[in-house]
């Protein structure tokens, strides 16, 4: 059976209705995000994200599973 | 609204320096960010499973007590970084046209529930296909770091 473009609005008419009124629009506190990630470790995953590990090293950890495979 | 990926998460996580880094942390201080239960597994399953990476080596050569404050960071999403359930969502993403896997269905649920982008930090036909099928637009995100 295809699906319309019609029972994809009227699913998230109703999905953001109650995620509405359950407050799940919007994250549950507002406000800068802090970590306790030291300083050399953001330092490292600044080089990983850069130089495209960070990205090889996903790849490779969902590597199997093609319901996670983003590319 | 900005639905991100493992990687723009991570940046944001890592309170990351560069340009786009900033305008991420700029939405999500302003409570404009969440991410999807996948993404957030690919970021998990990245952090547990030691790689070649130099976060992999920065985590070998630090402190037991270092390791456990990186762990505590990254395994337990912020509250300022919103995150919709399957509860909302599987509906929806049953609802989307195509055979879409869990990542893509997941965040294309979420961005139309939310009325938001996507943006990730690779191009991704997978994404970037489903949500143009729904309106949803995508945005490739530079990590000029």
């Amino acid at each position: 059976m295809a699906i319309s473009t019609g029972d994809l609005q009227a699913a998230a008419k109703r999905a953001r209705a109650a995620a509405s009124e359950a407050g799940e629009l919007r994250p549950a506190r507002i406000g800068k995000v802090t970590t306790d990630i030291p300083e050399a470790i953001r330092a490292a995953i600044r080089e990983d994200l850069a130089s495209g590990a960070y990205e090889k090293a996903a790849q490779d950890a969902v590597a199997g599973d093609p319901e996670l495979a983003q590319s | 609204m900005i639905v991100v990926d493992d990687a723009l998460l991570l940046a944001i996580l890592a309170e990351q320096q560069g340009a786009a880094e900033a305008l991420l942390i700029t939405a999500a201080e302003a409570g404009e960010v969440f991410t999807t239960g996948s993404w957030f597994w690919r970021l998990a399953r990245v952090v547990a499973r030691p790689g070649q990476g130099a976060l992999s080596r920065a985590l070998a050569a630090s402190s037991e007590d270092e390791q456990r404050r990186v762990h505590n960071a990254l395994d337990q999403l912020p509250a300022e970084i919103g995150l919709l359930s399957m509860r909302r969502l599987v509906p929806v993403m049953a609802a989307l046209p195509g055979q879409l896997n869990l990542l893509t269905a997941e965040a294309v649920a979420a961005a139309v529930v939310l009325g938001a982008r996507i943006a990730v930090s690779t191009a991704s036909p997978l994404v970037t296909t489903a949500a143009d099928s729904v309106g949803v637009s995508v945005d490739v995100v530079d990590l000029g770091l």
